[in-house]
């Protein structure tokens, strides 16, 4: 079964939806926050997918660019939101 | 695609997507490992793509988010105490609306009228990226950098007033 974009699309927008799943579902947010790479990462497939497969020669690497700028935007969110999720002072850290 | 390609597509697609769905529905460190399998399936679809330096990123950027999550998990374990709370209405419509999200992007996949063509992959390497990040869209690259420090410095600033306070 040879892949073509469609398939890679298909991946791409199921990752994705189970992405929005995760964060619009769970209740924890350290569990929200787990969805935002699938995501992401969801969003990062597609561009690959036609960046590989796209019929236009203009402009054959930015899909390409932009996932890698994804994967970086992924952890930064990550990093931004492990920090916010930190529950308020009094408690040691184990405990709360 | 040649049938090598095809069959390491497919499997690497399947441990993404099992990966996802276990992350979606596991709780604790179960749930990070999951990740990590995302992670790698991830990477392994960019690298079967030709995306071998994306594929590298990716597979970078998912470790450290699993890391950080474990650490989180760790510190404050009562974090996932919500988990153990009734659903609500608002929990209950955002899974319809993936869902939902998941049936149009679907349909969009399957009903687009796309191109059929296939270009060998031998002009995207690292350093083509790398042109493109500091030449042509440099621009983009330095709102995205502006974006991430203001986010990295806006989570430090809370982290900072809620220890002090």
């Amino acid at each position: 079964m040879t892949v073509t974009l469609v398939p890679v699309l298909f991946v791409g927008g199921a990752l994705f939806a189970t992405g929005a799943f995760t964060v619009g579902y769970r209740r924890s947010f350290p569990a929200a926050l787990a969805g935002l790479p699938l995501l992401l990462g969801g969003a990062g497939l597609d561009l690959v997918g036609v960046s590989r497969f796209a019929t236009s020669a203009a402009d054959r690497v930015a899909g390409q660019e932009f996932a890698v700028v994804l994967a970086g935007l992924t952890l930064a969110a990550v990093a931004a939101g492990a920090a916010l999720a930190r529950p308020g002072p009094g408690v040691p850290e184990g405990q709360r | 695609m040649d049938a090598l390609h095809s069959a390491l597509f497919y499997a690497f697609a399947a441990l993404t997507l099992a990966g996802g769905l276990a992350v979606a529905l596991l709780a604790g460190e179960r749930r990070l490992l999951s990740l990590l399998a995302v992670g790698v399936g991830l990477a392994g679809l960019y690298a079967d793509l030709s995306a071998g330096f994306a594929a590298a990123a990716a597979l970078v950027a998912y470790v450290a988010c699993a890391a950080l999550l474990l650490r989180t998990l760790r510190a404050w374990p009562a974090l996932e105490a919500a988990e153990r709370e009734p659903r609500g209405v608002l929990q209950q419509a955002g899974g319809l609306l993936a869902g939902a999200i998941f049936l149009v992007l679907a349909y969009a996949a399957y009903r687009g009228d796309f191109g059929t063509g296939f270009r060998a992959p031998g002009e995207i390497n690292t350093s083509a990226i790398g042109r493109l990040l500091v030449g042509r869209d440099a621009l983009a690259l330095e709102a995205l950098a502006g974006a991430f420090l203001a986010a990295i410095t806006a989570a430090a600033v809370t982290a900072r007033v809620r220890r002090v306070r």
